[in-house]
């Protein structure tokens, strides 16, 4: 398979991940919308590295993964307590600080 | 037709589609399952690419351990379309889709249009895992150790963001 074939789908999987950031309301939404960006950036560093025989791509894709695991822990925190706080996770009800 | 492109021909429709639902569905739940089959299709894809040891990464720790995660806070909050009328902010109309398009066209042309450095001839090494040991405790071995605090830290902090507040008159209106 061409190189250019695996980078095409990632940036598919990366729109779309993005299209959902910026556009649902719902702050769990919006997490998983981060972590199909995230996957979809994982795919296109360990189809550079296949690409050009080094190893490395597939080491940082494994650090973005221990990334992924923090971020999806404090997310899912802030979450909890938004839920606690607003009685919705919607992230437009927490705009307190908006000018 | 190879294996890499029978595993890329099944498993890269299967990713996009999920992915899609993924950001379209209007339940969290279902838009979670949605996710798990794409980090599934994901981990496929990773075996077509010569990154076997990726592969079982990202189903242990992503389809297992974050999504367990996910799925567990979704339904801890019991929330539900009830709580979410509205799919996206009514403002935006077709934003959503005008932005994936328009993100997706943008790279896809840089993609096509440029020209990538030329492929290395030699294959991957052999030994996947050793090399990845190598180079994790060898050239990233501050990376790796940067990782161990990031997470302590989160789990530090994930435990302070969403403990009861006891202290809840520190703020007021609340």
């Amino acid at each position: 398979m061409p190189t250019e074939a695996y980078l095409l789908l990632g940036a598919g999987l990366f729109a779309l991940g993005a299209a959902g950031v910026v556009t649902r309301t719902s702050a769990l939404s919006v997490l998983i919308a981060v972590e199909l960006m995230l996957n979809a950036v994982n795919l296109t560093f360990v189809a550079a590295a296949r690409r050009y025989a080094q190893v490395d791509g597939g080491v940082i894709a494994f650090f973005v993964i221990a990334v992924a695991a923090a971020e999806v822990a404090v997310g899912l925190g802030i979450i909890i307590d938004l839920a606690r706080r607003k009685t919705s996770v919607d992230v437009d009800d927490a705009a307190d600080l908006r000018g | 037709m190879t294996p890499e492109q029978a595993i890329f021909a099944i498993a890269g429709p299967i990713c996009l589609v999920a992915g899609f639902s993924a950001v379209r569905q209007r339940e969290p739940l279902s838009a979670a399952l949605s996710l798990t089959v794409t980090l599934v299709s994901l981990a496929v894809l990773f075996l077509g690419l010569d990154a076997p040891f990726l592969a079982f990464v990202q189903i242990a720790v992503y389809a297992g351990a974050i999504m367990v995660l996910l799925i567990f806070v979704i339904m801890l909050l019991g929330v539900s379309h009830v709580d979410m009328p509205t799919l996206q902010r009514p403002s935006l109309g077709l934003a959503g889709p005008l932005i994936a398009l328009a993100l997706f066209a943008v790279l896809a042309a840089a993609i096509l249009r440029g020209s990538l450095p030329a492929a290395s001839a030699d294959p991957l090494p052999e030994d996947h895992v050793n090399a990845i040991a190598d180079l994790l405790f060898g050239r990233y071995t501050f990376a790796f150790e940067a990782a161990s605090v990031l997470l302590l830290a989160a789990l530090v902090a994930a435990v302070v963001v969403a403990r009861k507040r006891s202290t809840a008159r520190e703020w007021p209106g609340r």
